[in-house]
């Protein structure tokens, strides 16, 4: 069993049952990592039913020896520093990620090869690791990510024949066969792979491995920035597809399952999406990754309460989003924001998407290069139109989110965060007069008596006033 | 919990950090600059920085160094602007900024400014005012300011501003205690703090105060004592440190302590870490507590440290 091998050999089998998992099943969409025990009642459960709609993987705060359970002030902490949370988790029964419309049409491929059963679990695109594997497995697809980094990067300066001095797991990849092999290669007398021929051959098993080791070090290390580089280094260099880039999309959205606060792998999403734009990928599809983004940081918002990377992402999406797509998720957020009315992000969404449509009714033609609002080219049809037909429109949705916030505060009195978004709706007619002008705004109380239209000026600070 | 410091135990925490071999720490090797910089500033405002071998620091610091002129997290870890002001911050901590050749870094850096005057963070082209700061920062300590466009950068984080005083990771972004230090920071050393609407804000960051006297870094969250140095240094900068509860503060950091291992937690009673060592060490000595050097709010370094980059005497 494992304790007859030396721990680098057990690492090396570990890693390829991983990528054979992978491989196996390219429609996984969580990944846990649990405690041994817990892995062994996944295994002995029989036919699981994807009944709960929670996810899969339930993450507990982490504390030091003989502390007690976490409690619910740990889902409002804040990730300050860039810690992984903490490999201690529950396995609760199997829910459904939100997010899944993808997997309608799609059959997952079956795993029908053994993996080492002590220390991974998968079926039904839920992949468990057992936290013991995850050292063993780190340190080997560290050291591989860097020699074939290196060798990769040599390679590409065009060193020639170059001998590849390789570690153990590359030369049992190739007797395995479990890569393309170059067909001039063959072990010299002292053991060591010199491949002739084509420096192509040599570069595609490079970048294959380079692939291969990159993906285990982001799942074990999902903050292993110099991971996600190589691939988006590998990735520029290729023709983009659709289906790599939704594979590497997958990839992210795993990983942000356990580490829904991993800064890199947002950002390797938004890296991802500018390249479909600048691939010039069709706008449905565009459009439906935008919007399954979005629904992304909702389901991980649900879990990861005010998660600030996770909303930092969503209002990265308005800027790449239709005025159509932006109205819809105003609309869409409204039952959101309702239901978590101390969610200061949810609100501050919300306030993004009506900055978006105030931008776009202030300039309708113009490109939008600093603001978080609206790409130009599409910020074309739709509510952009209907503004300049009828800019009462704005104001409606103005009024609307004015009145919605102050029923909500009469009822939950005392949330900073409803406050906060009275402030910016006032403020926001106070400094948009040019739209805002209309005898039916709210009007500012003045000491003598008077009344003037909170558009004109009155400042919400202002000595001589007080609110409405 | 008492309502001493115990600088001791701190110390030994700090220095028994790198030999950990566990799982937990060896994943974090990616960002050791950072770590180091927290632990070492830490203990040089504790007073200890000489209990460090200089001459073994020096040289790693300088392998963490790609050929493009930035640091990476690590050994054969990818440059970025993050691990770049770390390096040499700890660099400034050492008075060895002699070691590194500066136009290098400075042209690294400048090469990361885009034509809104924000920072990317690596090549990869991640805009945050976090790396605003990075920058400005960075290029102050090696008196190469003049190379990037400082008032354009400074009018980029000013576009930060929101509705309510604060700043965020980009225009637009939502306000956020550890961002406005950045903004707040950058705007101090950019020479353009007339951005800052320092009442609006202030009231703003005063209302981080919660009632058991820790900060929190935005409405509605939990105290962390990490805010205790993004919320405090903001206010220093904006000269509106008085309009929060010092006392209460300070027992707050004071409790976060362990008393029997050293270091400090984000809260009361949760496992200690290097990051909000530094950072409850940076708060009390912000807060004037004895017995600490004094820290600069703006480079978050030791003023003496300041001092000597800027009226220096050679060594």
């Amino acid at each position: 069993m494992a304790e007859e091998e030396d721990s680098w050999q057990h690492g090396v089998r570990l890693v390829l049952h991983l990528d054979s998992i992978l491989e196996g099943d390219p429609y996984i969409d969580e990944i846990g990592f649990v405690h041994p025990s817990q892995l062994e009642s996944l295994h002995s459960i029989g036919n699981f039913a994807l009944e709960h709609k929670k996810p899969f993987f339930m993450k507990t705060r982490r504390k030091a020896e003989g502390q007690g359970e976490a409690d619910d002030t740990g889902q409002y902490a804040e990730d300050c520093s860039q810690r992984n949370e903490g490999h201690e988790v529950e396995a609760e029964p199997p829910g459904i990620n939100p997010d899944q419309s993808y997997l309608n049409n799609v059959q997952g491929k079956f795993i029908d090869f053994s993996y080492d059963k002590s220390a991974f679990w998968c079926a039904h695109h839920k992949l468990a690791i057992a936290v013991s594997a995850l050292a063993p497995i780190y340190e080997v697809a560290r050291k591989e990510f860097l020699a074939n980094r290196k060798a990769h990067a040599q390679c590409l300066t065009g060193t020639r024949n170059s001998v590849m001095s390789p570690s153990s797991l590359s030369f049992q990849l190739l007797e395995g066969g479990l890569c393309n092999r170059s067909a001039n290669s063959r072990a010299n007398g002292n053991g060591n792979v010199q491949f002739q021929g084509q420096n192509g051959a040599v570069h595609a098993l490079l970048q294959k491995n380079l692939m291969l080791y990159s993906r285990v070090l982001v799942i074990v290390n999902c903050d292993f920035a110099s991971a996600w580089n190589a691939r988006k280094r590998v990735l520029s260099r290729m023709e983009a597809t659709e289906e790599f880039l939704l594979a590497e999309l997958r990839l992210a959205r795993m990983v942000l399952a356990y580490g829904p606060k991993s800064e890199e792998s947002w950002a390797y999403r938004r890296w991802i999406i500018d390249r479909m734009i600048s691939a010039g990928l069709p706008w449905n599809t565009v459009g439906s990754v935008l919007e399954g983004d979005s629904m992304l940081v909702e389901a991980i918002a649900g879990r990861s309460r005010m998660n600030y990377r996770a909303w930092r992402h969503r209002y990265w999406l308005v800027s790449r989003m239709s005025l159509q797509q932006v109205a819809s998720e105003l609309q869409n957020t409204k039952r959101l924001a309702q239901l978590h009315v101390a969610d200061n992000c949810c609100f501050h969404y919300r306030r993004c998407l009506l900055l978006g449509i105030l931008q776009a009714g202030l300039m309708p033609n113009e490109k939008n290069v600093n603001s978080p609002t609206l790409v130009a080219s599409r910020a074309q049809a739709g509510l952009s139109a209907a503004l300049i037909v009828n800019p009462q429109l704005l104001t409606t949705l103005w009024k609307d989110e004015l009145s919605w916030n102050r029923d909500l505060i009469k009822q939950f009195f005392g949330f900073e965060a409803l406050w906060l978004h009275r402030r910016f709706l006032i403020w926001g007619f106070g400094h948009n007069s040019k739209i805002f002008k209309s005898a039916s705004l709210p009007v500012v109380l003045n000491n003598n008596g008077s009344t003037t239209p909170l558009s004109e000026g009155g400042g919400i600070f202002s000595k001589s006033s007080s609110h409405c | 919990m008492g309502s001493e410091l115990y600088l001791d135990k701190h110390v030994d925490y700090i220095k028994s950090l790198d030999k950990k071999s566990d799982f937990d720490s060896v994943v974090m090797e990616h960002l050791r600059m950072n770590g180091a910089y927290w632990g070492l500033t830490a203990l040089d405002i504790m007073g200890r920085l000489g209990d460090m071998k200089v001459d073994e620091i020096v040289p790693w610091i300088l392998m963490c160094q790609d050929e493009c002129g930035g640091f990476g997290g690590n050994h054969q870890h990818d440059p970025h602007i993050l691990y770049t002001l770390s390096a040499v911050q700890i660099l400034a901590l050492f008075d060895r900024l002699d070691a590194v050749d500066a136009d290098k870094i400075a042209n690294y850096i400048a090469g990361l400014q885009n034509e809104d005057g924000s920072f990317s963070g690596d090549g990869w082209g991640e805009i945050d005012t976090r790396f605003s700061y990075c920058a400005i920062c960075c290029l102050s300590l090696l008196k190469r300011l003049d190379r990037i466009d400082l008032e354009k950068a400074c009018n980029f984080v000013a576009n930060c501003k929101n509705f309510d005083g604060g700043f965020g990771c980009v225009p637009g972004g939502e306000s956020h205690a550890g961002q406005i230090f950045c903004c707040v920071g950058a705007l101090a050393i950019g020479g353009a703090l007339h951005h800052v609407d320092r009442d609006l804000l202030g009231w703003w960051l005063a209302e981080r105060q919660v009632k058991a006297g820790g900060l929190n870094g935005r409405p509605e969250k939990l105290p962390d004592v990490c805010y205790s140095w993004w919320v405090l240094a903001s206010l220093v900068m904006m000269d509106r440190m008085h309009w929060i509860d010092k006392k209460s503060l300070e027992q707050f950091i004071l409790d976060c302590q362990d008393p029997e291992a050293g270091g400090i937690s984000d809260r009361p009673d949760d496992a200690v870490d290097v990051f909000h060592t530094f950072f409850g060490i940076a708060g009390l000595s912000l807060l004037g507590y004895p017995g600490l050097q004094a820290i600069d709010p703006a480079y978050a370094l030791p003023v003496t440290v300041v001092d000597r980059i800027f009226y220096g005497q050679k060594k």
